[in-house]
């Protein structure tokens, strides 16, 4: 929670300052951001090997199978939730489902979109996946109450591994379990499908 | 930039496998960080540059919005589908 107020603080600071910059015609290097969209491709994917060389591959594939349910349901039924949002907002089926595919985690998603598209998109995605978070924060408690763990934890996508953890592990160990496992695999998803659908 | 942002990822997953891991792992997790925080507050002021900003801003908020809903309600709707299934099997 404080991370996601401090990131949001750090996002309402550079629009302030892009809007006291912009009558100085001054704009961001697209080298720069570049770059730094590559560097941090490259922390996340250390992060993954970390994941795989301290889990194992097959320990990881197994976890797949006992997290089949959350992690099929988080995938299909955000995809089409995006393509029917791409509907309903006009803003195109890729980009949709592309910011969709976020999955909750709003700052990876949004600053991939934000280099391959532009601000605007990568805002939007920013947006759609901090409210993500709000909305599954919301629900789970509603979902865990009516035994549809599965559920409490698709709701909550990659933030099941950390900041809806908590509340998803009043479900039981059972539950707090299969939601970090979805959160790793969810997590590890989105750098590969966020630019795969964009594209 | 797809094949370059996926084989940046790859490079890093093969140094994560290969490395030792705690000193790695806490290096990474902050530069991570501090990239993040760079890349946020870069998109933020891209956003605060534009000319129509506040035209756009409503869009931005109601498409994320939607997004969000139907990605999430996506998500409860299949994995209840599947629960039913699964429960029915059972029974």
């Amino acid at each position: 929670m404080k991370l996601s107020l401090l990131l949001l603080a750090c996002m309402v600071l550079g629009l302030v300052t892009g809007i006291i910059a912009l009558p100085s015609g001054f704009s961001v290097p697209d080298g720069l951001t570049d770059a730094l969209l590559y560097a941090l491709m490259v922390f996340v994917g250390v992060e993954m090997g970390i994941v795989i060389r301290r889990e194992g591959i097959r320990h990881i594939l197994n976890a797949l199978k006992n997290g089949a349910v959350s992690v099929v349901s988080t995938v299909t039924g955000s995809l089409l939730g995006g393509l029917l949002a791409g509907v309903v907002t006009g803003m195109g089926l890729g980009r949709a489902t592309a910011v969709a595919a976020g999955f909750g985690w709003y700052t990876l998603s949004s600053v991939v979109l934000a280099n391959l598209d532009g601000p605007l998109l990568g805002g939007v995605a920013f947006l759609a996946n901090l409210f993500r978070e709000a909305l599954a924060l919301l629900l789970i408690p509603v979902l865990i109450g009516k035994k549809q763990n599965a559920a409490a934890i698709s709701s909550a996508g990659a933030t099941s591994m950390d900041t809806t953890l908590g509340l998803l592990s009043r479900g039981g160990p059972d539950t707090a379990a299969a939601a970090f496992l979805h959160g790793v695999i969810i997590s590890t998803i989105v750098p590969v499908l966020v630019p795969l659908l964009y594209n | 930039m797809l094949l370059y942002l996926l084989l940046f990822l790859a490079a890093g997953i093969v140094v994560g496998c290969l490395f030792p891991k705690d000193k790695l792992k806490s290096l990474s997790g902050k530069l991570m960080q501090g990239t993040v925080f760079l890349l946020v507050f870069s998109m933020g002021l891209g956003l605060g540059l534009r000319e129509d900003l506040p035209e756009q801003i409503v869009s931005m908020g109601s498409q994320a919005l939607i997004i969000a809903l139907f990605a999430v309600l996506g998500s409860v709707g299949v994995a209840v589908l599947l629960t039913a299934i699964g429960r029915r099997r059972k029974s």
